[in-house]
Formats: C-alpha cells, structure tokens, sequence
C-alpha cells in the first residue's frame, strides 16, 4: 500500500478496473464467443433436458410404425431399421459425444499438466524422459494408436474416453512445460525463492496461475478434436457401440448409399451437429485468447 | 556446429524415439485380451501338448523383455511377420499399399496447398475485406468438419444426386485401367482429405503473413516501385515460410490418421483401409506391423522438415 495515496485522489481517476473484470469485457465484445457460448449452453441444456421433457425413448421399437419410417407427426425425424425413435437417438447421441469430447479432455490435462510441470520445474533426467516420451506419443498418428488401443481393450464409451484422454496428454505437456521453464527463471520466482519459499508454494502460487490460461485454451481446443475423434471411431464401428447412440454411430448408418440417398433426415443432423458444436468451441477457444491476452487492447 | 554435423546428431536423438516407438507398440498389442498364442493357434484341435511344444519354438516361454529384443530384432532385418488373415508376409502386404495411400495423401497435400496458400495470402493482404471474411469463414468451417461427414455430404451430392463421381475405388469394374479414371475416382477421396487441412492452412497463412506485411523490407520492397505481386511471393512469402514448413511437418500425423477413415468410406485401397479391415480381423501382426511403419514414416517426415529448414532459411545456426 502506498503510504499518503490520499494525495493520488486529487489527480484523474483510473478506472479501477481488475483483471478479471477486463477478461469478461473483452470476451463479451467477442461477438462470435458471445454466440457461441449461446449456442453451447443451449445445446448442452437440451441434451440434459429434453429426455426428461419430452419422455423420449431412444432404445425401444416402435411397432406401430414402419421401420425405417420418414418424419412424422410420432417421430419427428423418422425411425431406424430397428424401429427407434431417431430424435431421441439424436439427443442421446449429443449427451454421448459431448461428454466423451469433455471428459477426455479432462483426463489429457490432468496427466499432461503435472507431467509438464515437473519436465520443466525439474529438468534433469526427468525432463529427458517426459519430453522424449511425449515425442514418441506425437509420432503416431492419433487416429491410428486410439484405433488400435480401442480395438484391443474392446470398443465401449468408457475405453473410448479413457483412450482418447490418455493419448492426448503430450499436447498439455509440452505446453505446460515452456510455460513453465520461462516462468522458473522470471524474477519474481527467484525472489520467492530467496525468501524461502519452498518448491511446492512456488509451483501452485506463482507458476501455476501463469499457465492458466494457456491451459484453458488447449482445453477447449482438445474437447473439440476429442469430439471430432470419437465421432469418427464411432463412425468406423470402433467407437460407442449400439444400442447406445453417438453422432458418430448414428452416422454409421448412412456408409449404406440406400440410407445416405433416401433417408439424409437420418444423417443430416447429427452431422450438422457436429460441425456446429466443433466449430462453437473453437470460437469459444478463440474468444477466451483474445480475453486473456492482457497486452491486446480493443 | 555445421550442417553435417547437426544433420548426424538429429539423426542419433531419433533413435531412441525409435525405440520408444516399438516398445509402445509392442506393450499396446501385449494387452490384447488373446494371447499371440491363442490367435496363432486357434485350432480346437491343437492338443495342450503340441501348443507348448509351439510355445517354446517361437519363444513365448521367455520373458517379455527377450520376446520384445526378438520382435525388435527381426523388426530391424525387415521382417514384420506373417498375418493371420491372408497369410501373406506382412511387410509385402504394406509395401502393396503404400502407393495409392502416399498418392492420396500426396494429391491431398498439393490441393491444401495450392487453395490454402492463395486463400491465405489474400486474407492477410487485405484484412476485414469480403475475401477475408469468405475465406476465414471457410477456414472455420473446413476445420469444423469431421472428414468423414464431408466425406458423406459430397457424396450425396455429387454422386447421388448429380452423377459426375464414382463412390469407391481406384478403378470401375470395367477392367480398364486408365489414367483418366484413376483421376476421377482420386479426386473426390483426396477433395475431402483436404477440405479439413485448408481450413487449418488459411488460419496459419493468414496469422503468418500478417506479421510479415508490416516488416520493413516489405515497404522497401514496394518503395523501389515492385507491384504487389512480386512483394508478396518473393519477399513476404518467402520469409513467411519458416512457420508454414513446420505446419506441414505437423499435419504428416493428421494427413496420415485422416487417410485411415477416407480410405474406408471411398473403398481406396491403400494402408488406412489395410488397417481397418486388420483391426476388424483382429489380425495383430498386420496392425503392429503398419503402425510401427507409420510411425517410422512420421518420424522421418519430421526429420525431413528440420533439414529443409536450413534449406529456407539460411541464416538458421545449428546449435
């Protein structure tokens, strides 16, 4: 505190703005961000809500109407070859794929964070391993080792989520990890560490909170690619399994040219889903840089 | 340090990335529910006798770390084994597939950049503009797009509802092998294959471009009375290239597990639907045998790139 600041009051005031406060200004102003978190929050409320709302059953045949019936009045985008209600596949599926896309993401940052902080606190033979570990990770094509992991352990939505999350953690790693090795040899690091701080309130006090935002963009980005990927192992059969429905496996349906020619009600839209829900996280990641980027000014 | 010495020392440190390579391979397929010797010998007839006698000929009675230095070891000679399902020799069936897949991809590559780079360039030449609003919407859009709903959107259009694409395939079933038809059933697997990195490439153009547009040789460039053209390829672009050449390096992996689902839906006969149809048999040699390959692949595309950059950039100092 500035000893005598009363003096400061008789000059033009600042606006007192905090940090935070200037983040949610600029994301605000991010009309895409903006939208797109409309589009999220909406699209997630549906998933959760409207099974409960419109009692919808995506498991159970119907054997009043045809199978394979067009839209109707009972089924508003049809029944399956089986005779399902293929809205309610279509809102289930959502609750599947958002999940699998978020709780992946989840699993990558919680293993590529620690590993990455101690890669470049650490340095040493720690840093070699974790580092050169993360180089072989990031050689594989990562479609080709989660279809080869996936159909190994056996396709379900667990192991799907498990493996895509385990193999993304090199990402977080090596960016965590830069991040890191910068802020160890910033002043005030070396000032906490004269006064005696130990290793740990040096991690969690002044490193961590510089990673976060860095962070919390790769995250949003992840939870993209991890929707994107599950889609498409589901679309290979190698992904969520019927009776259970995803986008991806819905989609599945449609490599038969008879569906994909007759019936697009059945593939449109989850497949517009998808492109909306990547592309509004990524607008969303795009917006949360912006905001947290201090040294632009709008 | 010169060149030659860089180049060998980059060379070293892929060893052991090589090696970590084949023993995530080896542990992945090690955890496969069936043992190797189950699926070799999945004859009921098989008497527990004869099935050790098996066991000890192909040294699964040894411990794990000697049966990887032996798989290793004929890895090394070239030998990856015989698959389970056609009883071919493994690394023939890959070098079968290798041409159309590296065709693929190749076509694929040179669309993105042919497209993207021009996209990108005008994006950055006049920012806010009509051109940078169409093309970075597009970019959003291409690299929103899971490449197998591109796959199914272009197929219902241009095959289903206006005839001018076959849907699968290298060749029809005329019999006929023709360059011309070779062509028309490329294009639309590769259209897709690229459609995802365009929007990407825009995005990276566009960003490093941008930066290079306000450097001083540029103004220089124009002061001396060069038109825009010549300022942007020769003297914006080609010090622009340096982030571009490492986005390509980054996109082999992509490109790569991109091509494993085109593959599949277009019927192309190349590693990805080799590597599918695998994994549906479950016929492990095979799946070990192409992801070692491809991770290989990757990790020389790599090495290529870190070359070419002193190629570029000469003023790039090997320390």
């Amino acid at each position: 505190m500035i000893k005598g600041g009363e003096s400061l009051n008789t000059q033009k005031e600042i606006p007192a703005n905090s940090y935070m406060k200037d983040v949610c200004r600029r994301f605000c102003a991010h009309k895409p961000a903006m939208i797109s978190l409309v589009v999220l929050t909406l699209e997630i409320l549906a998933v959760i809500l409207l099974p409960v709302l419109l009692h919808l059953d995506p498991y159970t045949t119907d054997y009043e109407t045809m199978f394979g019936s067009a839209p109707s009045a009972l089924h508003i985008l049809g029944t399956d070859d089986v005779g399902r209600d293929i809205f309610a596949r279509f809102v289930y599926g959502g609750r599947v794929s958002l999940s699998v896309g978020i709780l992946s993401a989840v699993i990558s940052l919680a293993i590529g964070v620690p590993l990455g902080v101690a890669a470049g606190y650490y340095r040493g033979i720690c840093e070699t391993l974790i580092m050169r570990c993360a180089d072989v990770f990031m050689s594989f094509p990562a479609m080709v080792l989660i279809l080869v992991l996936v159909s190994v352990l056996g396709p379900s939505v667990v192991t799907v989520t498990i493996v895509i999350g385990i193999l993304g953690w090199p990402k977080f790693a090596r960016l965590i990890y830069g991040n890191v090795l910068s802020a160890r040899e910033s002043d005030y690091v070396e000032s906490a560490r004269a006064v005696g701080t130990k290793d740990f309130g040096i991690l969690t006090r002044y490193i961590l909170p510089n990673t976060f935002a860095p962070v919390l963009i790769a995250f949003t980005f992840r939870a993209a690619q991890a929707i994107i990927t599950e889609s498409s192992l589901s679309f290979l059969g190698m992904g969520v399994q019927p009776p259970q429905a995803s986008w991806g496996n819905i989609l599945y349906d449609a490599q038969f040219i008879s569906i994909l020619s007759q019936r697009p009600w059945l593939w449109i839209p989850p497949g517009v889903a998808l492109v909306v829900t990547v592309l509004c996280i990524n607008f969303l990641g795009d917006g949360v840089r912006d905001a947290l980027d201090t040294k632009m000014v709008i | 340090m010169n060149r030659y010495r860089y180049i060998i020392k980059r060379l070293l440190t892929s060893i052991p990335t090589f090696i970590g390579i084949t023993i995530l391979v080896y542990v992945v397929a090690s955890l496969a529910p069936s043992s190797p010797l189950e699926i070799l010998f999945n004859d009921p007839m098989a008497t527990q006798a004869e099935m050790e006698e098996m066991s000890k000929s192909l040294g699964l009675d040894q411990p794990v770390i000697i049966q990887y230095l032996r798989w290793l070891w004929q890895l090394l000679q070239g030998n990856l084994g015989t698959s389970i399902r056609t009883n071919g020799d493994v690394l023939s069936m890959i070098l079968g597939r290798i041409g159309p897949t590296l065709v693929l991809t190749g076509v694929a590559m040179l669309l993105t950049a042919l497209i993207g780079l021009p996209l990108g360039i005008m994006s950055a030449y006049k920012p806010y503009s009509k051109w940078d609003y169409i093309s970075s919407g597009f970019s959003f859009i291409g690299s929103a797009m899971p490449n197998f709903f591109a796959a199914l959107v272009l197929i219902y259009l241009l095959c289903v509802k206006v005839r001018l694409f076959p849907t699968s395939g290298m060749y029809d079933s005329s019999g006929e092998k023709t360059v011309l038809m070779f062509i028309h059933h490329l294009i639309l697997p590769a259209v897709v294959l690229a459609i995802q990195q365009i929007g990407s490439l825009i995005r990276q153009c566009r960003g490093s471009m941008l930066e290079v547009l306000q450097d001083d040789y540029v103004r220089t460039a124009r002061a001396k009375g060069l038109t825009e053209m010549p300022v942007l390829v020769f003297h914006a672009l080609r010090n622009a290239w340096i982030p571009l050449v490492t986005w390509f390096g980054m996109q082999i992996p992509f490109l790569i597990g991109g091509a494993v689902v085109t593959e599949q839906i277009f019927g192309w006969p190349g590693l990805g639907s080799l590597m599918v149809q695998s994994i549906n048999a479950r016929d492990y040699p095979v799946i070990m045998g192409i992801t070692v390959f491809i991770a290989v692949a990757v990790l020389i595309g790599n090495l290529i790139v870190d070359l070419v950059y002193g190629l570029l950039d000469p003023r790039i100092r090997y320390d």
